[in-house]
């Protein structure tokens, strides 16, 4: 379903603006390689962020002008914690749970000794699994999983878990590949994969490709929450985020990313095409209207036949 | 007591009345600075004690930051006691503005601790995120309405100053935070999956 029908957006004149914390982590072949500031700034400046490219000429370098990985890494997590503070109190972990608890609920019915696994793609430092674990709002035999392509994060929200005290064998956390999460998938007829806040970090071309990863799986159910776009959401994103946030690469990206977010017409042409044997559902706001309901919206795809896998797309 | 005493012990009342409601207010209002400060600098999900002690922090560094024009205001009063009926005037044209920002914001912050989650929801979305956006603009209306009100030099400065202290403090307690860089103990080196930098999940 799909309230105001928007047409899907074609290509843009200009190359699709890129968040700072885009181009600080740069991962060849399994390893992190160093990045060069000025190749950040040079990449921005191409794409007419003229205010990205002078935060990102303001983040420390080491020798060679490389980018201070270490100064990079707490960059990002006080970024993560920043947002998980955000999250917080736009309550986004209980609308997540809201959202998921219907198939949660009804398998557990089906059979109460087989455990549901949700998988969070994009985890960042984890906080929707470490939420979703501390409160038990998805009730028992639940196993959360969270995985991340930034191993440093990654490893944020292992030890954040530790010291939330979170049961090592319902809640964990993996460094991987978003388009590729099988190796956290064991019973995709039992399993969600998730994400909040990573489709507008996809391009549209590569949107079909994410949705497929999932689909050739063969997991029951994908749910990815990202905002929805409309000035008033990108005005409200820049008020609360220089209420909210502190650092200036915060508040840059936060609002970017309302701004550079996927309208629903485009996600579900790229959900349909990638995953067709998926029921595909997203609902955008009307144009111009506040989002007073909700700050991001999902989008859900239920397979049609529970127990057939497609072998590929 | 005379007509002379009871008008003098009414004023008495009405200045412990404006000063107490601006100190309050301005305690209040630092309790959430130092709420805002800390919130989002540890990842962890439940910190009720952390909370309530980034909230004592921000009302004590509050009250540190007023005490130079508290102190100012009470020795001019002291010098000069005609001066008393400024310092009132200025006062109430503060309290004018930041009263009902306050009782919007209290209001919110109650919806906020009792009622559901979509309700805090619309708390934060209505009201808190924007009342903290505004704040700026409405602690600097206050103060120019009370100098404007005051219609003398010192009051007014000391007005300017208070609303300055104000402010200061939420900047204050974020430099803090920085040099203490709580994020850093979540960055070190890895202790299990060091390795597995951006593989495929197997």
């Amino acid at each position: 379903m799909l309230g105001g029908v928007r047409a899907p957006t074609t290509t843009p004149a200009r190359p699709r603006p890129l968040e700072v914390t885009d181009l600080l982590v740069r991962v060849e072949d399994g390893r992190r390689v160093p990045v060069r500031r000025a190749d950040v700034v040079d990449e921005l400046r191409v794409r007419g962020q003229g205010r990205a490219a002078r935060l990102a000429s303001r983040l420390p370098v080491r020798a060679g002008g490389v980018l201070d990985e270490r100064a990079v890494d707490a960059l990002l997590v006080r970024i993560h914690c920043e947002l998980q503070r955000l999250e917080e109190e736009l309550q986004q972990p209980r609308r997540c749970a809201e959202l998921l608890r219907p198939w949660v609920e009804h398998w557990r019915a089906q059979d109460p000794d087989r455990p549901v696994r949700v998988v969070d793609v994009g985890c960042g430092i984890g906080y929707l699994v470490r939420w979703l674990a501390h409160s038990g709002a998805l009730g028992p035999g639940v196993e959360l999983v969270g995985a991340d392509l930034n191993p440093v994060l990654v490893e944020a929200a292992r030890r954040l878990a530790r010291a939330d005290r979170a049961d090592d064998a319902t809640c964990r956390f993996v460094a991987g590949d978003a388009f590729a999460p099988g190796g956290v998938v064991d019973d995709p007829d039992r399993t969600i994969v998730m994400s909040v806040g990573l489709l507008h970090h996809l391009s549209p071309d590569e949107l079909p490709a994410f949705f497929a990863a999932q689909a050739t799986l063969g997991v029951a159910v994908f749910a990815h929450v990202d905002p929805d776009p409309d000035p008033l959401s990108t005005a409200a994103a820049w008020m609360f985020h220089r209420a909210r946030m502190r650092e200036p690469v915060s508040r840059h990206d936060g609002v970017l990313s309302v701004r550079r977010a996927h309208p629903g017409a485009v996600l579900l042409d790229a959900a349909r095409q990638g995953a067709p044997g998926y029921d595909v559902t997203v609902t955008d706001g009307r144009r111009l209207r506040p989002r007073v309901h909700a700050a991001l919206r999902p989008v859900t795809g239920v397979r049609r036949e529970p127990g057939a896998r497609r072998s590929s797309r | 007591m005379s007509a002379a005493g009871a008008a003098s012990a009414a004023g008495a009342v009405g200045v412990a009345v404006v000063a107490g409601a601006l100190l309050v207010l301005a305690l209040l209002d630092g309790a959430f600075s130092g709420f805002r400060s800390a919130h989002g600098r540890d990842g962890r999900v439940h910190l009720p004690r952390a909370r309530l002690r980034s909230q004592l922090h921000g009302a004590a560094a509050t009250a540190v930051v007023l005490g130079p024009v508290v102190l100012g205001a009470s020795l001019d009063v002291v010098a000069r006691p005609s001066a008393l009926d400024a310092y009132v005037r200025a006062g109430i044209a503060m309290l004018t503005v930041y009263v009902p920002y306050a009782v919007v914001v209290l209001l919110a912050v109650g919806a906020y601790a009792l009622l559901d989650w979509r309700h805090r929801f619309l708390a934060t979305a209505v009201v808190l995120g924007p009342g903290t956006f505004l704040r700026p603009a409405v602690a600097i209306a206050g103060g120019v309405l009370a100098v404007r009100a005051a219609a003398d030099g010192r009051v007014a400065v000391l007005a300017a100053a208070s609303v300055v202290a104000v402010l200061v403090v939420e900047p204050l307690l974020d430099r803090r935070w920085r040099r203490r860089a709580p994020e850093l103990a979540l960055v070190g080196p890895a202790t299990d999956g060091a390795h597995d930098v951006g593989a495929p999940l197997r």
